[in-house]
């Protein structure tokens, strides 16, 4: 097994888990569990591939994959904002929506069951760096991918500086932290969690075209495959920090790429295998939750049943 | 002063507020003056913080004139407040705890360079510059999350003068402080005034009323029903005037004939708070039947952890608890088999279920008396819920109500009636039973104490109002930093000494274990 190429297909792997986990943050920070990413990844590849089917264009497609998702996303945020629907159920409803909605499209406007796929759909071409190609090791896993993966890890440093050094990260945290205190600051709470639900969906969006049209050239239902609750693990994991959560993301990222690789010298089921990225989810959740029942109910305190 | 309007900042005329059919606010008028500090007293629910939310742009007014320097304003939200130069010191602090001082105090004005870029250096020196200048000393950098109760507050005053408010409200601003932070409270207070800004103090404490108001407004059920020079008035007075009746300010009652039991004894007790450190170190205590022992201390000095450990709520790390003469159960209902009744201050969250009826409420923790087989008789368990009621005069209350619509005192009197109507319960421990509470209920709270404690049993009440401790303690200790550092006899005590060991000036006089100076330790 070439280690180098395990870890170049950790990079491509990571990336939806990268967009995702970035626009799950900023709703994290901003002091809401979303748990519709899949949806909006979904229509989003969606989008990407029916766009690109039929006007031919890369670009159109990632438009209108973020367009579809950010529409997705603010749906979410009406339900929630205006009709004060429970985030969560909300989440659950928007993610069913955008599976069912995807599935009907893909029967009714491509015609196809289950999968599409076709020759004529335009694809995302490699790019090689310059200078960082030429790094021995390093070169061979960082350079090679599609636009679509640099993107992803540059909104890392740039979701960074937007929460940790703008007015509008600080009023972010602030309202994830102390909404009370925002508000009486003067600061509009539902305006911003508003924005950063359409963020949500913008990063998802990108996440969702490169699904469909770089990572492979084909739509399923459901092909997400519940990168958005992995994503939000890592986020979890990571308390919402930039740098952790894609640190994180990477981490899921190798582990789906072992198992895809593992079969081949191990010999071992593959089924059994690819069981790997969740088995490290899971680990991940239960030392956040051993993680979070120290810190609450340490010392002593009366822990109650239904906390 | 009346007559002279160009020196009012503000002026409310004639305000009235309604809720659908109910009238909060009739007609009420007042004045504030260019450098005074008036006081705004009545009892909960007299329409004090509904009056200033319309001032402060939370609530609109249904009729009447807020006039601001002379003109009419009206403020849609608080921002138009703000930008207008009045600020509120809110009771609960609107703080966010993992954010620096600096962070708190400029959110919503921040200053910044291009593109939005927060300008931090200046958000510190600027607030820095500040706190020196109003002589609230602060680190713009530490954490909220470390500061005290006194010092967060100093952060909620400087949120309101970096937004460079001229009028401050402040919402009952001395209920989380010692006597000495509240002695600088006003001392600020003041200092402010001498600069030229207008304070409105709400308190329902009619001895800081008479300590630091220029003039005072006492409303009741939605009037300002007097607003009096302060040199003319005397505490009796306004509380006559607030609930519209004199008003005992003590509890009259009899010496306490303490009998021979020790119903809880408490030997060298160690508990841990919430990040690991000795809230409570070694402490001693005993009550005996038939007699009220209250424990002053201000707020964080270990009565919640020690509370908790006597209620079952909290795992001691060390020391022994004994109830009745039996010692601690594992679980809270094992300390309430022993004769535990206990009233716990978080009503809301420990002690009722707001969303459940008055009469479920009630019935909680009373279930064996009303088993038929595996089923409930809730023809028993309401007749005896309508009862409780009648007895304890819970105002306001339908068998099926939620408990979260009663007012806090009203809810107050479903936890009291439904813990002290076991015929077990030798053993009360009351917390803040009068926090939230109108004058008129807390008066009728402390009768129902003090016949408990005619009637034999122990009564425990922990308080941080050095009022309700004297109004209704046989026998007075002070915690401080986890020990009890002195114990008296409430009628020989005074408030000013209980004060001084509050905050820790004064050496502990009674032997409460070995290391009594050692100071609680954080891990």
């Amino acid at each position: 097994m070439d280690i180098v190429e395990v870890l170049y297909s950790a990079v491509r792997v990571s990336t939806p888990l990268v967009y995702a986990a970035m626009g799950g943050l900023l709703t994290y920070q901003a002091g809401m569990l979303n748990i519709a990413l899949d949806g909006f990844m979904i229509v989003a590849a969606f989008a990407g591939i029916a766009t690109a089917f039929a006007t031919g264009s890369l670009e159109l497609a990632l438009i209108a994959a973020v367009i579809s998702s950010v529409l997705l996303a603010a749906l979410m945020a009406t339900f929630t904002f205006r009709f004060k629907a429970d985030i969560f159920i909300a989440g659950i409803a928007v993610t069913f929506l955008a599976y069912g909605l995807t599935a009907l499209l893909l029967k009714g406007v491509l015609g196809e069951d289950g999968v599409f796929m076709s020759n004529t759909i335009p694809r995302f071409s490699p790019i090689v760096l310059p200078f960082i190609a030429d790094i021995p090791v390093l070169g061979r896993i960082l350079s090679g991918h599609t636009i679509l993966v640099y993107v992803a890890y540059l909104f890392i440093p740039v979701i960074a500086f937007a929460l940790y050094s703008t007015r509008w990260g600080l009023r972010v945290r602030m309202v994830g932290e102390a909404p009370e205190a925002a508000a009486a600051a003067g600061v509009k709470v539902t305006s911003l969690k508003f924005q950063t639900m359409l963020l949500s969906g913008a990063l998802c969006g990108f996440g969702g075209a490169y699904l469909s049209l770089a990572y492979v050239s084909l739509f399923a239902n459901q092909m997400t495959a519940e990168r958005g609750l992995i994503a939000l693990a890592a986020i979890f994991f990571a308390k919402g920090r930039p740098l952790p959560t894609a640190l994180v993301a990477l981490l899921f990222g190798l582990a789906t790429a072992l198992s895809v690789r593992l079969p081949q010298v191990t010999g071992a089921a593959p089924q059994l295998l690819q069981l790997i990225p969740y088995v490290v989810t899971v680990l991940a959740l239960v030392i956040v939750g051993v993680r979070t029942a120290r810190a609450s109910n340490k010392h002593g305190a009366w822990k109650f049943a239904l906390d | 002063m009346a007559s002279d309007t160009s020196k009012h900042v503000v002026e409310m005329r004639n305000i009235v507020k309604r809720f659908g059919n109910f009238t909060a606010i009739h007609n009420a008028n007042i004045t504030i003056g260019r450098g005074e500090i008036h006081a705004l007293v009545g009892e909960n629910g007299a329409g004090k913080s509904t009056l200033m939310n319309v001032l402060y742009g939370l609530l609109p007014r249904t009729e009447g004139d807020v006039l601001l320097r002379g003109k009419s304003v009206h403020f849609s939200t608080p921002n138009d407040a703000i930008a207008q130069g009045i600020g509120m010191v809110h009771q609960h602090f609107k703080l966010a705890p993992s954010f620096t001082v600096a962070e708190n105090i400029v959110l919503g004005a921040e200053p910044t360079l291009a593109m939005g870029r927060l300008n931090m250096r200046r958000a510190e020196t600027e607030t820095g510059e500040l706190s020196k200048r109003f002589g609230l000393d602060l680190d713009p950098r530490a954490m909220v999350g470390s500061l005290s109760v006194g010092l967060r507050q100093r952060v909620e005053i400087l949120k309101t003068l970096y937004r460079k408010a001229e009028v401050l409200v402040f919402d009952e601003p001395t209920a989380v402080l010692t006597p000495q932070e509240t002695r600088e409270l006003f001392a600020t207070m003041r200092q402010l005034a001498q600069s030229g800004h207008s304070i409105i103090f709400i308190t329902h404490k009619l001895r800081e009323v008479l300590a630091v108001s220029d003039r005072i407004s006492v409303m009741k059920q939605g009037e300002i029903v007097a607003t009096i020079d302060n040199k003319d008035v005397t505490a009796q007075e306004i509380a006559s005037l607030m609930v519209g009746r004199s008003v005992l300010l003590r509890v009259a009652k009899d010496e306490a004939k303490p009998g021979g039991r020790t119903m809880l004894n408490i030997r060298n007790l160690t508990a841990l708070g919430e990040r690991g450190e000795n809230a409570v170190h070694k402490l001693s205590l005993s009550v005996r039947s038939g007699e009220i022992v209250g424990l002053a201390g201000v707020q964080g000095n270990g009565q919640d952890e020690l509370v908790e450990c006597i209620a079952g709520l909290r795992q001691p790390a060390g020391g022994k608890i004994e109830i009745c003469d039996k010692p601690l159960g594992a679980t809270p209902a094992d300390n309430r088999a022993l004769g535990l009744a206990y009233v716990p201050a978080d009503r809301g969250g420990v002690g009722l279920s707001l969303q459940s009826s008055i009469w479920e409420n009630m019935t909680v923790g009373h279930l064996p008396k009303f088993k038929r087989g595996q089923f409930l008789s809730i023809g028993d368990a309401r007749a005896r819920a309508d009862e409780l009621i009648k007895r304890y005069d819970v105002r306001g209350a339908t068998l099926d109500k939620a408990a979260g619509s009663l007012s806090g005192g009203n809810q107050q009197k479903v936890q009291i009636a439904r813990e002290l109507s076991r015929e077990d319960g030798s053993l009360i421990i009351a917390e803040q039973p009068s926090q939230g509470v109108d004058i008129g209920a807390i008066e009728s709270i402390h009768r129902i104490l003090v016949e408990m404690r005619d009637a034999g049993k122990a009564v425990f009440v922990i308080s941080a109002d050095l009022d309700e401790i004297f109004s209704i303690s046989d026998r007075i200790l002070v915690i401080y930093r986890g020990q009890i550092v002195a114990d008296l006899k409430a009628s020989d005590a005074t408030q000013e000494e209980v004060g001084r060991y509050m905050g820790g000036l004064e050496t502990p006089i009674v032997d409460t274990g070995a290391s009594v100076k050692e100071p609680a330790r954080v891990c």
